[in-house]
């Protein structure tokens, strides 16, 4: 990430989000690279007992990756749309290739403060979630669209609403409905599968 | 789902999630009207509105990079398996790792037991200054010898990376334990009264640990509470980034504290976020106060499940910890006693001097609230002991055998003891009182209620109606009255489990010597004496457990007749009343403190303090007609066999409670139990029921077809000690037995001639040795040693080890969890197998193993079922054995069967089903590998029933005892039966 600036990463997306596939491979080891200084900062956190401040410096991190809050765009609904697609694409491919979907989804439950404190809240299970929210889509693609836009675009309810052309109102009503459904939806896979 | 259906059902949501939740269902019913399908999924999907609410709220990215993390954490660095570290620890496996370093499970070869290696971060370890702390920390907490904290072994390098050699331990964390969940109080005073004693032995040495936290306390398999990391916190003041240090000073800054005072290198405070005091985030000097306040917030965790102080940024947190309160812990858990809110409070007070100054007074109080809580009634211990016999009556029982030394070289009293009742293991007493002028015993077995002319064997029994209810019921003798013409029972509607008896339903009767059964005095009630004159009976009310924690029972007078009742003191803490000898008083239970008081309950004395009773193991009290108290030491029931138990005089001023004649022990028992004592009018004699173990083992010849066991003998080759039939020589010409002769356990070659039994060899182990099995290649036994830490407890860790037949010490071959059974087949060449549960205990693993090689190959798992017969297998057991050509293994998922037989060769797996299947506690392959013997346990009992391939049973052998199994000789001929008896019997004491 380092050698590369934030503009060349904004064409990247652009390329991307334009349906050039190589583009891709060139923003998934960035990605990756700031996981893992996101992860070293986590673990260097955790040493020193200060998790909290940690857990702020990692959203801060992905910012700084997709640069979203500097760059004044005309498209700038659809850049930030591209950004949560990616993310979703990339750290699903990475949860994926993890083993995580065989683990079978420990219930879900990771809050901002607590997710990075308790290892065994890790077991968060992203590909289950992916599959839901394809699940979701189908039934109700604006609910899917703010959730990718939330979740893995890291986006909050402003930003969201402004990307979707809604009223907050509508973002909040349609993640709050969401979320229940899929937390419902894993936690019955969960069951299934057990 | 249709789109107009779904936008109904979101619409509904969002219409209910505005009506008050009580509200909500007939909102629902009202809106889908005759559409169940509607509401339903309504009702289901507002059902995840509470656990939704952090679902999904932290980015993606955030989890992912935590992912990331663990996944650093756990790759391969550091000392590989197999790998053995400064020529003394094999590393097995790596447990784990995190901020403060890696953990490996390792073996230290020398002395043969299981650690944990700790090595230090890397980045610390080439700090210098970091390392020497390090060292320095890491010898001072090796000093700490205490079962409450982590031992540390031994500091170390291995190639430049510092390492700490410590305790291995199985369990979790108390993070873990706490789950975000409230811990049921008593649960919560247990551990919080070890993390207390660990802190106090600590502090003791003026070592502060800096970083009490739930993640820091580990809680094991047997609930025993370790602190973990004592004096590894101070390690990272020296390594604060400049991130940390400037975090720091903009949380002083905003305390206006001098920056010169925090700045300094060592003066930088960061524990973990939500765990600091107040003086750990102004950086000043730390003393064992600020562990108190630590301890205080973790207190506060386990009491409400949640932290008391929380923000999402340091400074927000270090902002409440130094000015708000915490939400009172009641407000959150209305099940928490109201002192437990205040010590945790006081131990959360911002300024140190308000705190608790010291540990030990906060574990003062917090077994204050323990005592209140604990229910306690007057109950015959050797009653209870029954029940909790039965819910340890597993291999381990075996060892608790009473251990009679000598009555004492010491110069004791020359105490003149006399067994009063002469019951058999089959029918113990089960309570009994001496009447006042010492002419009868009243006293309760199995077969009803007895009154026997003292000295003689005359005895007459009562004849008893049935419960108030015409349930069974469990009978009680009380205290006599002093014409000693009638005295007091009680009946406690029987317990459904072997559990005790503890109940609301507790009645009192009246029985005449003169004749006739007991006559009703009053239901809900407990007589806990009679005044002298006879004219007065103080009595409780029914202990009340689901009332408020507080609750206790209320304390009464009456006259004799059941008249006048008056109540003495309201509901609370009072127990255990009994008249003074003076005539015009009484004694009682109060917070743990022995009190005296007037018939008004007014001008209470303390007798005895809290600490003081807790000093002197002060039990329950009798009072001499003299003044003197008798009591016993607090006997710890079946802990130990060698733990004492014994009666004590002393005599102090029962209007000041200032001691004149300090305590004398009357008696030097070991490993037996007493209990229900009473005392006659005289003072002289001393009745009370005294218990004891005794194990026996026999052998017998099978009949064809195994239809019947004959000629069965004792082989036991002493009666006193312990000893146990383990297994067969490969000839079946000779039994292995275990044995126990004062404290030393050796193992025997026992022919079956009946010659002189051959020492094989001696062992150093002090504990439990309990089933010792041949390998296969008749080189070895293999026993699983129970350390004597465990207390029996079959779930905690057991040490595999091997005997050489040839000769040689007891060496570790590996460690099994959660009871490892094992077993090994008599074909050479064939692993043997241990079975263990999982950590969840919902799978039982059956792993081979090897006595030279150790563990091998997992064979098999198997979800475990839950037991049918509820209190008879109090905890599920693993049942797993290994045929004798070890090509099959017999399997329960539940002590009540069915067994199934799975084939190691890929044979199908075929189930053998039969009742006789119930209730099965232990397993044996009949020689032949056609069928099974099954030990089965009942509440008054066990059974041997030999169960064949088909499911056709025949019973061979019954037994009374509290645990009993069998060891079928190889060659299908012989069965070897290991039995322990429990018997129970009044005695009589003189001349004390």
């Amino acid at each position: 990430m380092s050698s590369r600036s934030s503009s060349e990463v904004t064409g990247l997306l652009r390329a991307w989000g334009q349906g050039d596939e190589n583009a891709l491979q060139k923003l998934i080891p960035l990605v990756y690279d700031q996981l893992h200084a996101a992860a070293r900062r986590y673990m260097a956190g955790e040493r020193a007992g200060h998790t909290l401040q940690t857990t702020a410096l990692i959203h801060e991190t992905y910012l700084r990756l997709v640069d979203i809050r500097r760059v004044e765009w005309q498209d700038r609904a659809h850049f930030l749309a591209v950004c949560a697609q990616l993310m979703r694409r990339i750290l699903i491919d990475f949860a994926r290739s993890r083993g995580y979907q065989k683990r079978g989804g420990a219930a879900p439950h990771v809050n901002f403060e607590e997710a990075l404190v308790v290892t065994a809240q890790s077991d968060f299970n992203l590909v289950a979630l992916d599959d839901a929210l394809n699940r979701l889509a189908k039934m109700d693609a604006r609910k899917s669209n703010v959730v990718e836009l939330r979740f893995f675009g890291g986006l909050d309810v402003k930003e969201t609403a402004e990307v979707m052309k809604v009223s907050p109102d509508t973002v909040m009503r349609d993640w709050k409905m969401a979320k229940v459904w899929l937390l419902r939806e894993l936690r019955r896979g969960t069951d299934h599968g057990a | 789902m249709e789109p107009e259906r779904w936008n109904r059902v979101e619409s509904l949501y969002h219409s209910a999630l505005k009506v008050a939740v009580n509200e909500r269902a007939a909102f629902l019913q009202d809106e889908c009207k005759d559409d169940d399908e509607l509401r339903k999924e309504v009702e289901s999907l507002l059902s995840y509105e509470d656990s939704a609410a952090d679902f999904i709220e932290s980015p993606a990215f955030t989890v992912a990079a935590k992912l990331v993390a663990e996944d650093n954490t756990n790759a391969p660095a550091g000392p590989a398996a197999d790998t053995v570290v400064s020529q003394r620890f094999r590393i097995l496996e790596k447990l784990g790792g995190g901020g403060m370093g890696v953990v490996y499970k390792a073996e230290d070869t020398k002395l043969r037991r299981l650690v944990a290696l700790k090595f230090l971060p890397t980045e610390l370890s080439r700090d210098p200054q970091a390392l020497e702390r390090f060292q320095r920390e890491a010898y001072a907490a090796s000093a700490l010898n205490h079962p409450n904290i982590c031992t540390v072994y031994d500091v170390d390098e291995y190639q430049g990376q510092p390492f700490i050699a410590m305790e291995f331990l199985e369990g979790q964390t108390l993070e873990g334990r706490v789950g975000g969940q409230p811990l049921p109080t008593s649960e919560l005073l247990d551990l919080a009264i070890q993390i207390s004693d660990g802190l106090e032995a600590a502090h003791t040495r003026g070592i502060v640990h800096r970083d009490i936290k739930p993640s820091n306390i580990f809680v094991t398999t047997r609930s025993q509470c370790k602190i973990l990391d004592f004096g590894l916190a101070k390690l990272q003041e020296p390594d604060a980034t400049d991130e940390q240090r400037s975090i720091a000073a903009e949380i002083v800054s905003t305390e206006e504290i001098p920056s010169s005072l925090t700045l300094t290198r060592t003066g930088v405070a960061l524990g973990t976020a939500g765990y600091m005091s107040p003086e750990q985030i102004r950086g000043e000097t730390l003393d064992k106060r600020t562990d108190l306040f630590s301890f205080g917030l973790v207190l506060y965790e386990m009491a409400a499940g949640q932290r008391p102080f929380t923000g999402d940024t340091a400074l927000v947190l270090a902002d409440a910890i130094l000015h708000r309160e915490p939400t009172p812990v009641r407000e959150l858990n209305r099940t928490i006693p109201q002192r437990l809110e205040t010590i945790i409070s006081k131990a959360l007070e911002k300024d140190r001097d308000k705190r608790y100054q010291g540990v030990e007074e906060m574990r003062d109080d917090l077994e204050l609230i323990r005592r209140e809580i604990t229910p306690k009634k007057r109950l015959r211990k050797w009653i209870l002991a029954a029940g909790m016999i039965a819910a340890l009556a597993i291999v381990g029982a075996i060892f608790w055998a009473a251990k009679h030394l000598s009555p004492a070289a010491s110069g004791l009293p020359d105490v003149k003891l006399t067994q009063l009742t002469a019951n058999s293991t089959e029918n113990p007493v089960s309570s009994g009182t001496i009447s006042p002028d010492g002419k009868y015993l009243a006293y309760t077995d199995h077969q009803g209620m007895h009154i026997k002319l003292v000295g003689s064997d005359d005895a007459q029994s009562v004849p008893l109606p049935p419960g108030p209810r015409n349930e069974a019921v469990v009978w009680e003798i009380g205290p006599w009255f002093p014409d000693s013409r009638r005295f007091v029972v009680h009946s406690h509607p029987a317990p459904a489990n072997g559990d005790d008896w503890m109940s609301m339903d507790t009645s009192n009767w009246i029985v005449l010597v003169s004749g006739g059964g007991p006559q009703k005095l009053r239901d809900s009630a407990y007589v806990w004496d009679i005044s002298r004159d006879g004219s007065m009976i103080a009595f409780g009310t029914n202990f009340d457990l689901t009332a408020e924690a507080n609750a206790g029972d209320e304390t009464w007078l009456m006259s004799s007749d059941g008249t006048n009742p008056s109540r003495l003191f309201p509901r609370g803490p009072v127990c255990c009343v009994h008249f003074l000898p003076d005539r015009k008083r009484i004694s009682y239970e109060f917070d743990g403190a022995l009190v005296a008081s007037d018939l008004q309950g007014r001008s209470p004395v303390t007798l005895l303090s809290p600490s003081e009773k807790k000093r002197l193991r002060f039990g329950d009290v009798l009072w001499l007609p003299d003044g003197r108290s008798l009591y016993t030491d607090e006997c710890k029931w079946f802990m130990r066999p060698d733990a004492p138990c014994n009666f004590l005089v002393e005599r102090r001023d029962l209007q000041t409670g200032k001691p004149i004649e300090a305590p004398r022990r009357l008696t030097n028992w070991v490993g037996s139990s007493l209990g229900g004592e009473s005392v006659t009018s005289d003072g002289k004699r001393v009745a009370f029921a005294k218990e004891s173990f005794r194990s026996a083992s026999y052998v017998g010849d099978l009949a064809a077809g195994r239809t019947r066991l004959s000629n069965s003998r004792r082989v036991t080759f002493e009666e006193k000690g312990m000893d146990a039939v383990s297994d067969w020589t490969a000839d079946s010409k000779s039994m292995i037995i275990v044995h126990n002769r004062s404290g030393q356990w050796r193992l025997y070659k026992q022919a079956l001639d009946g010659s002189e039994p051959q020492p094989l060899r001696p062992t150093a182990e002090a504990g439990g040795l309990e089933e010792a099995v041949i390998s296969p290649d008749q080189k070895w036994i293999i026993v699983q040693s129970d350390p004597p830490e465990n207390n029996g407890d079959i779930r905690a860790t057991v040490r595999i080890m091997r005997v050489s037949m040839a000769g040689g010490s007891p060496e570790l071959i590996f460690t099994a969890r959660n009871g490892g059974l094992i077993s090994c087949p008599r074909s050479s060449g064939k692993p043997c197998v241990v079975a263990e549960e999982s950590p969840d205990r919902k799978t039982m693993i059956v792993t081979a193993f090897d006595p030279v090689q150790g563990r091998g190959v997992e064979l098999g798992r198997f979800a475990l079922k839950p037991d049918a017969n509820i209190g008879v297998n109090i905890d599920h057991l693993v049942l797993c054995q290994i045929s004798p050509d070890g090509t099959r293994l017999a399997i329960a998922r539940s002590s009540d069967g069915p067994v199934e037989i799975h084939s190691l060769k890929g044979q199908p797996t075929f189930t053998i089903s039969a009742t006789s299947l119930e209730r099965m506690v232990m397993l044996k392959w009949a020689g032949d590998g056609m069928g099974l013997f099954v030990s089965r346990r009942f509440l008054d009992g066990y059974e041997i029933v030999y169960v064949d391939i088909a499911g056709n049973s025949q019973s061979l052998w019954r037994s009374q005892g509290t645990w009993c199994v069998s060891k079928p000789s190889p060659d299908g001929r012989h069965l070897a039966i290991y039995e322990v008896e429990k018997n129970t019997n009044m005695w009589m004491m003189e001349n004390f």
